[in-house]
């Protein structure tokens, strides 16, 4: 198979399908009477490896046969398999070298995004402050140093059609659940899509529901929450190019930790617990109770605060649930736009339009002074959430919660919660139940699945 | 994706359900059109009952009934309705008063809501007064609580009183220190604001309650307007079930109101030979048993433990002679609790439930009840005291 006559034709394939792209390149060379082709894509390639591990020994070591035997030690060295992976790995950034008899695919890959920036979306008071980086080889490096178990082991995928982005899946061989495994290899597997550039866009094709409103894989930028999670059982998949992991299965209580619950003392770790949730509650609930109790049940406050909210209401126009989707509708415009602006002027955005909703909107009599505060109250208890996707799912949420308590009060609010919660309930990740609150340790865990699986089999 | 569609079609068939036109289980475009629709119409028009926003209401803050002018009519309604203000402060305060006068209460109340603009909610009505001569002829208590009772939203936790001389004029007294209309008569009575003795609270639930429970009578404060829109509270009234029976003096007041809610902030006057000094109670404790219920002639023992210490005194007052104090605290207590339950049982009323404790303790048939009905005014009344003095008051 590897006779020159192939290779020639191989080398005629590989400029055919290449075609005259600007970035490729072609050498000639020769040294001891030795006449050589070199071919790689020079966008993906590190010129000074080329010259290091290609072009000096090539020129400096004596004859073929020394060159060959130095290529054959070379670990990042592979040999043709076919033609459609000769040109799979050029594209990735090989070298194709041609001399004689031989080819050799040399792995010359540049390396960009190498370095590790700072956490931007999960910042925590002392925990690590460094993020995962673009490169795999990089977060895998972060990863072992930080778990330096034997038994972590690292699969390479390659998923999207066209894109071929590399994908590692990491876990902890001894506490992984096989079950689990298989089915995230299954569901690997079934991925269709062309390219595919970002965590979350990965945990989308991974689950079977194709609309879902709450994450079911964790997407974080944390090293440390990874190996936690590797710790336990878990599966991470890390993905050429985004500085953001996946963790599988998660359930709702992953999404509602922070790092620093580990990192501070067991009374103020359980406070910022019961605060995250009391959070959740509030930014699910708010709205919906600010319709309930201006425009249903009024007498549920006390006659103090239902005075108080008749006297800033008395200029609204609008019935309730207009005016609280009227200032929904613009905290989330205001949310959306300070998100999309270039920071520089983001905070423009920020303070003209918090300037003119709060004080402008009460004062034309628009909206009421104490839905200014439901609504601030709703805004930032949304973002106590950690995980950003959870936190996105319920700021969908209570609109649902609205409209229903709009339609039908009391009932409306606790029949749409009831709802939201079964809508919970019911979903899984990877075969675990999602709303299951108290983790078991992952021994126990463990040997439990592997019980039902016996069990199962029997 | 099949899950979806399944979905879908569900929506669809109740779609198809409220519209009676589509073919089952098909998704078609315009049945979701349609489920879209009929949530955004509905959205528009909240046809569903009870939707009114909270500016479109009058809360009524108490509701007053009186005797009416006209003779031929049974009652006198008035409702006080709160105006929010926009920023509540000490003296907001304002109100509308609405009199109706009607042989129904429920007749006065749909008269009253063709003489304001928003509709009317009782939802807020914690303060129900009725007037200081609506019982003296003919008109009976079930004939008003009846109405009170069945209405769904007057709050069974209202505060019931009455008003003297008339329950319009504790309405519309209007304090300056209220931040809200008959926010004073809330305070009072939730003990959230001032708490003394002399103040018997009593709740629309516990009132009724007290109107069909054997063995416990009804009993009211009676407020009191006072010159400056101002309010007192310091006595009340004892019904049998059906009429007023008896009111009672500011110190039996305290007295009884010390058996039912319980409350210490006491002052007990003790005067006899040449002690002539004032305690402050930081503890009363009252407690009754009865012995010999079945015999003829039943026994009510009751005890009444009082840490107290002197906070005012004519004489002085020595350190050695605490226990002369306490011998002679207890006597007066003895005697003046000894005094109320004769008083009352002269009137045949049995506010602190006594038949109630029998009822209790023992199997009561109709026959039984009878029994203890025809006992009660000859039964005899064994009050103790004990009297815990524990300082002189002084701080040095």
């Amino acid at each position: 198979m590897n006779t020159l006559h192939n290779h020639q034709e191989t080398l005629d394939w590989l400029f055919e399908q290449l075609g005259e792209s600007a970035d490729i390149e072609y050498h000639e060379s020769e040294s001891h009477g030795n006449e050589g082709q070199l071919l790689f894509v020079k966008s993906m390639v590190d010129d000074k490896k080329v010259q290091t591990s290609i072009l000096v020994p090539f020129y400096n070591l004596d004859g073929l046969e020394q060159f060959v035997a130095y290529l054959y030690n070379l670990p990042s060295v592979k040999l043709f398999v076919s033609r459609d992976n000769t040109l799979d790995l050029i594209l990735d950034g090989h070298a194709a070298l041609f001399f004689g008899k031989h080819m050799y695919l040399v792995d010359v890959k540049l390396v960009k995004n190498e370095q590790i920036s700072e956490i931007s979306v999960e910042p925590t008071l002392q925990g690590p402050t460094n993020s995962l980086s673009e490169n795999i080889m990089v977060n895998l490096n972060v990863l072992r140093g930080r778990y330096s178990r034997p038994s972590l082991k690292v699969e390479y995928w390659a998923v999207g059609t066209m894109s071929k982005t590399r994908l590692a899946l990491v876990y902890d061989e001894q506490l992984v659940n096989p079950n689990t495994l298989m089915k995230v290899k299954e569901a690997l597997n079934q991925i269709q899509t062309d390219v595919i550039q970002a965590a979350g866009e990965l945990q989308r094709l991974l689950t079977k529901t194709k609309k879902g409103l709450f994450p079911t894989m964790i997407v974080t930028e944390r090293p440390d929450r990874v190996v936690y999670n590797l710790s336990h059982g878990k599966i991470a998949f890390l993905l050429q190019g985004t500085p953001f992991a996946l963790i599988a299965p998660a359930v709702f209580y992953d999404f509602m930790s922070s790092m620093d619950d580990f990192y501070v003392p067991y009374w103020v770790s359980r406070f910022l617990v019961f605060i995250r949730y009391i959070g959740l509650l509030a930014t699910i609930s708010l709205a919906s109770l600010y319709v309930l109790v201006t425009s249903f049940n009024p007498e549920m406050v006390r006659v103090q605060l239902a005075l108080s909210i008749a006297g800033s209401r008395a200029p609204v126009p609008y019935p309730s649930y207009f005016e609280v989707a009227f200032m929904l509708l613009m905290m989330e415009l205001l949310t959306e736009a300070s998100l999309r602006l270039p920071k520089s002027i983001g905070s423009t955005a920020t303070t003209v339009g918090g300037l003119i909703l709060g004080q402008a909107a009460t004062q034309a009599g628009l909206v009421s002074n104490i839905m200014i505060i439901v609504v601030a109250a709703v805004a930032i208890s949304n973002y106590v959430v950690p995980i950003m996707e959870m936190s996105y799912g319920i700021r969908v949420a209570k609109y649902g919660i609205l409209v229903i308590t709009s339609l039908f009060g009391l009932m409306g609010l606790v029949a749409g919660l009831l709802a939201l919660l079964a809508y919970i309930v019911r979903l899984d990740s990877f075969g675990e139940p999602y709303f299951k609150l108290f983790i078991e340790k992952p021994e126990k865990a463990h040997k439990a699945s592997r019980g039902k699986n016996n069990s199962g089999g029997a | 994706m099949a899950g979806y569609q399944a979905r879908a079609g569900t929506v669809a068939r109740h779609c198809n359900g409220l519209c009676g036109k589509e073919v089952e289980g098909t998704v078609t475009k315009f049945g979701k059109i349609a489920v879209l629709a009929l949530i955004a119409v509905s959205l528009v028009i909240p046809s569903g009952c009870g939707f009114k926003d909270i500016d479109k209401r009058f809360f009524v803050v108490s509701v007053g009934i009186d005797k009416p002018r006209d003779p031929n009519k049974k009652f006198k309604v008035e409702l006080k309705l709160a105006i929010p203000s926009g920023q509540e402060r000490f003296g907001s305060n304002k109100y509308i008063i609405v009199s109706v006068e009607s042989n129904t209460l429920t007749e006065a109340v749909r008269l009253a809501k063709s003489k304001v603009d928003k509709e009317l909610d009782f939802g807020h009505a914690k303060a129900i007064v009725f007037g200081n001569d609506l019982f003296d002829e003919g008109t009976t208590l079930p004939e008003v609580m009846d109405w009170i009772a069945r209405r769904r939203d007057i709050q069974m936790i209202s505060w019931m009183g009455i008003g003297k001389p008339d329950a319009l004029g504790v309405l519309s007294s209007n304090p300056q220190s209220e931040r809200l209309p008959s926010n004073m008569l809330f305070m009072i009575f939730g003990q959230t604001g001032t708490e003394t003795a002399y103040i018997v609270s009593e709740y629309l639930f516990d009132f009724y309650r007290r109107m069909n429970e054997r063995g416990l009578d009804p009993i009211l404060p009676i407020i009191e307007t006072r010159d400056k829109d101002q309010l007192s509270v310091n006595t009340m009234t004892v019904f049998n079930k059906e009429r007023r029976v008896l009111d009672l003096q500011p110190r039996e007041t305290l007295i009884l109101n010390n058996f039912y809610q319980g409350l210490s902030k006491t002052e007990i006057l003790v005067k006899s030979g040449d002690i002539d000094l004032v305690l402050s109670a930081a503890k009363v404790k009252s407690n009754f048993t009865i012995t010999g219920a079945d015999s003829d002639k039943p026994v009510i023992h009751t005890i009444t433990n009082v840490t107290a210490s002197i906070e005012e005194s004519k004489t002085p007052v020595s350190l050695d002679d605490l226990p002369k104090y306490e011998k002679a605290a207890e006597q007066l207590i003895e005697q003046r609790v000894a005094a109320l339950f004769k008083k009352l049982q002269k009137a045949g009323v049995d506010p602190v439930g006594f038949g109630l404790r029998y009822r209790a303790t023992h199997r009561v048939g109709q026959k039984e009840w009878d029994r203890w009905t025809a006992v009660y005014p000859n039964i005899e009344f064994e009050t103790k005291s004990e009297c815990e003095n524990i300082g002189n008051g002084d701080c040095g």
